[in-house]
């Protein structure tokens, strides 16, 4: 499809993608404006090297670059980036077995503002969240939150898939028992 | 959805002050809402954004050079020349392959009583063939990106026109082993190069296909007029004719110099 520098702007996230997919590389211009930042952000919170960060966001478009017909055109195109994202971090990891990888925030210990801020919606689930342990709270980040498979956890966490599986299950009981 | 990330938020977050329960919710929200996807890009450095895309860029259009082009690059062949040559059909390998078979039917053929005319008359048509190929309005898929290549008509036209003498040379000298009395004798090299240049310098005039077309005839129509008037057609390849193939081709190189403006506008 064919659209005027203007429309290009108007576009949704998935028209993009179509037009990627057809190899319009000023669709991937305003895909990369839109989700590069973003993207530069949450890797850099997993990985504190900055040239890491740039060759996986490099490497992530080119992947949406060739790979945009596979996108399957429903559900969001940010999360679709994500999954790439997170998945060349990973391959850089793997192939280095480096210690970059930065498993949890920077303060164990949420402040007070942020719980405020979150107890607006999330009240309970955000201390649930908390009281659980580091090696249990690592896991739903990689798994819920990251989206990867049990096996990319194991991998990226330097344990067993079916201690990952143990401690998930471990990690949705407290969970639910704490809220409820 | 009335949950929004706020500015003090974001800047925990950026700085990687935030812990993980809070940095968990920031993230989901972020895969859902572009107006705090766009208020977290906004806080990254653009410059740093714009190195990536550059680099991006370079990589898109590494990825999408041919084989051929990398191994010409590798050979110190600059980029834009590359890609030409690696377009240009006469260089591709459908051509090369076509042309190795002509060239082995022309070798099976000298094998009988005749001796290696029919190689001798074959191999300095390769290049008049490669360059109808490669040149010209009606085969040429590149034409238009040609007439309007930063290299200008004239040195295209002598980049491509060197690929095609290369490929044909090559590919003649290679066959020319199969046969004892050619050997590595070079007498067909010349009407080569004399009936390539006469094509060139015809395409200025008339189209190239035709072009080829009436080198072709001058060159096969000479070596049968040999055969009638001399009954000897080998007389095209002996040492006075190869003197004048080499003089004509000068010629004709001259002229084609002083017609360099035609090429600018095929």
């Amino acid at each position: 499809m064919d659209m005027s520098s203007d429309g290009i702007h108007e576009a949704s996230d998935q028209q993009l993608v179509s037009s990627i997919a057809e190899g319009d590389a000023g669709a991937l211009r305003v895909l990369y404006e839109r989700h590069a930042g973003w993207l530069i952000a949450r890797l850099t919170r997993r990985c504190a090297d900055p040239a890491i960060v740039d060759e996986v966001v490099q490497d992530t478009f080119l992947a949406v670059w060739r790979g945009a017909r596979r996108f399957r055109g429903e559900g969001e195109v940010a999360a679709w980036i994500w999954g790439i994202g997170i998945r060349r971090l990973l391959d850089r990891f793997r192939r280095r077995r480096a210690p970059e990888w930065l498993a949890g925030g920077a303060g164990s210990e949420p402040s007070a503002e942020e719980l405020v801020l979150l107890g607006i919606e999330h009240g309970d689930l955000a201390g649930a969240l908390d009281r659980l342990s580091p090696e249990l709270r690592s896991v739903i980040s990689a798994t819920v939150l990251d989206g990867l498979t049990t096996r990319e956890a194991a991998a990226l966490l330097g344990i067993p898939s079916g201690t990952v599986k143990s401690r998930l299950v471990r990690a949705r009981r407290e969970l639910r028992e704490a809220l409820t | 959805m009335t949950w929004h990330i706020d500015d003090q938020m974001l800047a925990l977050y950026m700085d990687g002050r935030m812990s993980e329960v809070p940095a968990f919710s920031l993230e989901a929200h972020v895969l859902a809402c572009a107006d705090c996807r766009r208020r977290l890009t906004d806080r990254v450095d653009s410059q740093r954004g714009e190195q990536i895309w550059q680099g991006l860029l370079d990589s898109v259009s590494q990825a999408e050079r041919r084989p051929g082009e990398r191994l010409l690059s590798g050979l110190g062949v600059p980029a834009h020349v590359a890609r030409l040559l690696v377009l240009t059909p006469s260089v591709g390998l459908a051509w090369v392959l076509s042309v190795m078979a002509a060239v082995a039917f022309a070798v099976l053929a000298s094998q009988g009583s005749g001796g290696p005319l029919p190689f001798l008359v074959l191999a300095p048509l390769l290049p008049v063939l490669g360059v109808a190929v490669s040149f010209g309005r009606r085969i040429d898929p590149l034409y238009e990106i040609g007439i309007a290549s930063p290299l200008g008509g004239f040195r295209l036209m002598l980049v491509r026109a060197t690929a095609v003498l290369t490929t044909s040379i090559v590919v003649a000298t290679v066959a020319a082993l199969g046969l004892p009395e050619v050997g590595f004798s070079a007498v067909w090299l010349l009407p080569a190069l004399f009936l390539t240049v006469l094509t060139l310098i015809l395409s200025t005039v008339i189209e190239t296909s035709s072009a080829a077309l009436f080198a072709s005839a001058i060159w096969i129509g000479g070596v049968i007029t040999f055969e009638v008037i001399a009954s000897d057609p080998y007389i095209a390849f002996g040492t006075d004719a190869q003197l004048v193939f080499a003089v004509l081709a000068v010629l004709l190189a001259a002229a084609l110099i002083g017609r360099r403006g035609s090429f600018e506008v095929i």
